[in-house]
């Protein structure tokens, strides 16, 4: 190796501007460069603010997304997972014809740091990254009771490895075996998903398994069924579904596979021998770390889903405190809001001042059958938040079913395609 | 790595398309009326010019990687003529003494293009481009001051973010030396000093050429000039593509680009309507057997009598008046 140094980087910042051609002009200082606009999270939200921004954009704005996985793997038809209806390879998706289809910038990384008074970020890789408009659409964390394992307890709530493990646990398991699931209390992402969940697995293991001696347990944190009360309660009775509400998980043993838990002031503690357990959420650490949050959520102007806190960040997705459900299809549709409104903030135009967003859902209830859920969010000036404005349920049916992969196929596509 | 298909079709449709256009639209191209061949649209343009003998390396935004050796003509002005893609954001770096073996005697400078109103080491190409007399310094050794160009006509653009450059110091990632050897990582074999070679080392798994962008999003993952989806050897290991187990099957293939506009401009229709996509596809292009609405004439009665209740809920979330800004952009579609 060679020890003789040629001229090093700092040597050479002090010839900057030294030499030209033509003529002498300014290389540092540049009012015409193109605002860079930084979204954190390449989920739902994410890649559909980052797609919306160039293609309404274009050339007018440079976009980098900053995400940690290279694959996506989405939550969304999860479910058919643990059946084996579905693969991880089939919710999978990679961010290689996107980027390049839309001149996105893709740094596969996390934030360390966010430097709110220089406008830049600290990454896990070392780079300082600036940026004019920050989007953080970085998904939620979990609040745990206790520390304990989530290999051999798995929640599943986040799609991928998490996923796989619960299947696996669900095919080892034999006929007289326990399958308990807990459900955060409200607000937490999908709200129809843990239900759904429950009615998969309950289907999987009597219809497709022919296990009839199998118990299904579900631990309800909330006082009721949250969404698609009918459809739920009565799939739950047909399947024998033991459901409890309002019951809270205190603490959860990875060794014994138990769950502590409060039921009518009184402590119980049940084993199982497939324990998934979905902790209570709150918006992910970047939230935190950039200080936009109240609480465990980030408070935004539903206009534009820019920080009521700080100016110049804006919070899309299961992140962010509106009372829009939190999930993927919700995401996409308040990403497309949330990108026009910077476009128009950075062209000096008024936000639009009636933005709507819209919430879908399907849900298997088995393998054959599905049920739906919508919802349209209008804005509200007087109380400046976002109502409904029309919300309807479908009973499952096998013709929905089908449908589910329609819904699911152009959402998945203009997210990240 | 590549693969022999689309690239035909796509440059058949484009040239078929524009047949279409030159039909119905008005005489705005004065180029070539006097021959009876189409217009071809062009996805490269060359830019020349003139320097002493020097390596003249392109690198582009979207990880591509071009390079000629100027013309030895017998003059001190050697010509050189780089072809590049149309409107991809590209930066020089230009290196004289560049036949040295002992490469830390390379003197190496980076552009800098002004226009008038903009300053970046980024420019693009949307006609061909003569910077005229580039004149690079041939004393010192490495990296030098930046050269600016002046040229009115280029068109120049400036980032805060630089993938090529990410510690934005003005020398691009492959001429940095991350280990302070005197090898700059272009040419060292070992950049970071650890003893494994970069082609067996995993910190340089992700990104081949050590460029700034990894090898998903790399056009070029080795810069060898081949863009992947001609490239047989996409890592330049010497291990054929279709024999290699480790090179990044990225960009393979030519991928359908979207024409993005140059300015925003507000829309309401496109904003309310852009909410129908989630179920119908991106400006209303459906990727499945629901229906597309793109062209739609008349969603006012179209979106009540859809037979699907899921479509009437969502329906009555929105007024009239919003129906009739989405009709109104759907017909644009």
């Amino acid at each position: 190796m060679k020890t003789t140094h040629s001229n090093s980087r700092r040597d050479f910042m002090k010839f900057v501007g030294v030499s030209s051609l033509f003529a002498i002009t300014p290389s540092i200082a540049n009012a015409a460069t193109i605002p860079h606009i930084v979204v954190v999270g390449g989920g739902f939200s994410g890649a559909t603010c980052a797609k919306y921004l160039k293609m309404w954009g274009g050339s007018s704005v440079d976009v980098t997304i900053i995400e940690p996985n290279a694959t996506y793997v989405s939550p969304i038809l999860s479910n058919l997972v643990l059946n084996g209806q579905k693969t991880t390879a089939n919710l999978s998706f990679t961010y290689g014809t996107y980027s390049s289809k839309y001149s996105i910038n893709m740094v596969h990384s996390t934030v360390n740091s966010v430097d709110k008074t220089n406008q830049s970020l600290t990454l896990a890789n070392g780079n300082t990254v600036k940026y004019d408009k920050l989007v953080l659409a970085p998904g939620i964390d979990f609040i745990k009771t206790n520390d304990y394992d989530i290999t051999k307890i798995p929640h599943a709530w986040k799609a991928g490895e998490q996923t796989n493990l619960l299947k696996a646990q669900i095919d080892a398991m034999v006929d007289g075996d326990t399958f308990t699931m807990t459900i955060p209390a409200a607000p937490y992402r999908c709200p129809p998903g843990p239900y759904e969940r429950a009615c998969v697995v309950a289907d999987y293991l009597k219809n497709t398994k022919g296990y009839s001696n199998c118990k299904v347990v579900v631990l309800d944190a909330n006082a009721k069924i949250i969404v698609e009360e009918e459809t739920f309660a009565a799939t739950f009775a047909s399947y024998g579904v033991d459901y409890r509400p309002s019951t809270t998980p205190t603490a959860v043993n990875d060794t014994t596979k138990t769950v502590t838990y409060t039921e009518g002031g009184t402590s119980k503690t049940l084993s199982s021998t497939v324990l998934n357990v979905i902790p209570n959420q709150k918006a992910a650490p970047v939230i935190f770390t950039a200080g936009v949050n109240s609480g465990n959520w980030a408070p935004i102007n539903p206009l534009s889903y820019e920080s009521v806190l700080n100016s110049g960040i804006y919070i899309i997705g299961d992140s962010q405190a509106t009372g829009q459900p939190k999930a993927g299809h919700i995401g996409n549709s308040e990403a497309k809001v949330c990108a026009d409104a910077i476009l128009r903030t950075l062209s000096g135009v008024a936000l639009y001042a009636s933005p709507k967003t819209n919430s879908a859902c399907y849900s298997p209830t088995s393998a054959t059958s599905a049920s739906w859920l919508t919802g349209v969010y209008k804005y509200d000036a007087t109380t400046q938040t976002m109502v409904s404005s029309s919300f309807e349920a479908g009973a499952p049916s096998t013709s929905n079913y089908a449908k589910m992969f329609n819904w699911s196929g152009n959402l998945f596509s203009d997210t990240f395609a | 790595m590549k693969v022999h298909n689309k690239l035909f079709l796509t440059g058949y449709s484009l040239t078929l398309c524009f047949a279409l256009v030159g039909c119905g639209g008005g005489a705005t191209s004065t180029a070539a009326s006097d021959d009876s061949t189409p217009p071809v649209s062009k996805t490269t343009y060359s830019v020349s010019g003139t320097v002493p003998g020097t390596l003249i390396e392109a690198f582009c935004k979207n990880g591509s990687y071009y390079s000629v050796n100027s013309t030895d003509d017998g003059s001190t002005n050697h010509p050189f003529t780089l072809e590049l893609p149309k409107e991809v954001d590209c930066k020089f770096i230009m290196t004289t003494n560049e036949k040295d073996v002992d490469t830390s005697k390379h003197i190496v400078t980076p552009l800098l293009f002004n226009n008038g109103t903009t300053t970046s080491s980024y420019f693009q190409l949307s006609d061909d481009l003569d910077i005229g007399h580039v004149p690079l310094p041939m004393s010192g050794e490495g990296i030098q001051a930046p050269l600016t160009v002046s040229n009115s006509k280029v068109q120049v653009n400036s980032f805060s973010y630089d993938p090529l450059d990410t510690d934005n110091d003005g020398i691009p990632n492959v001429y940095e030396d991350d280990d302070n050897d005197g090898v700059v990582n272009k040419y060292d074999e070992d950049d970071d000093n650890d003893g494994i070679l970069d082609t067996e080392d995993s910190d340089y798994a992700n990104d081949s050429d050590g460029d700034g962008i990894e090898n998903s999003y790399d056009q070029d993952d080795d810069n060898d000039s081949l863009n992947d989806s001609d490239d047989d050897d996409d890592d330049n290991d010497n291990i054929k593509d279709t024999d290699d187990d480790d090179y990044d099957s990225s960009n393979t293939t030519t991928t359908t680009t979207v024409v993005l506009p140059i300015t925003y401009k507000a829309d309401a229709g496109r904003l309310l309507g852009s909410q129908c996509a989630q179920c119908h596809g991106t400006n209303g292009i459906s990727v499945n057997e629901w229906d597309s609405i793109a062209g739609e004439g008349d969603l006012a009665n179209e979106i009540f009598e859809d037979d699907e209740p899921i479509m009437s809920a969502q329906a009555h979330g929105y007024t009239s008046e919003e129906i009739t800004l989405i009709g109104n952009w759907l017909k644009t579609l």
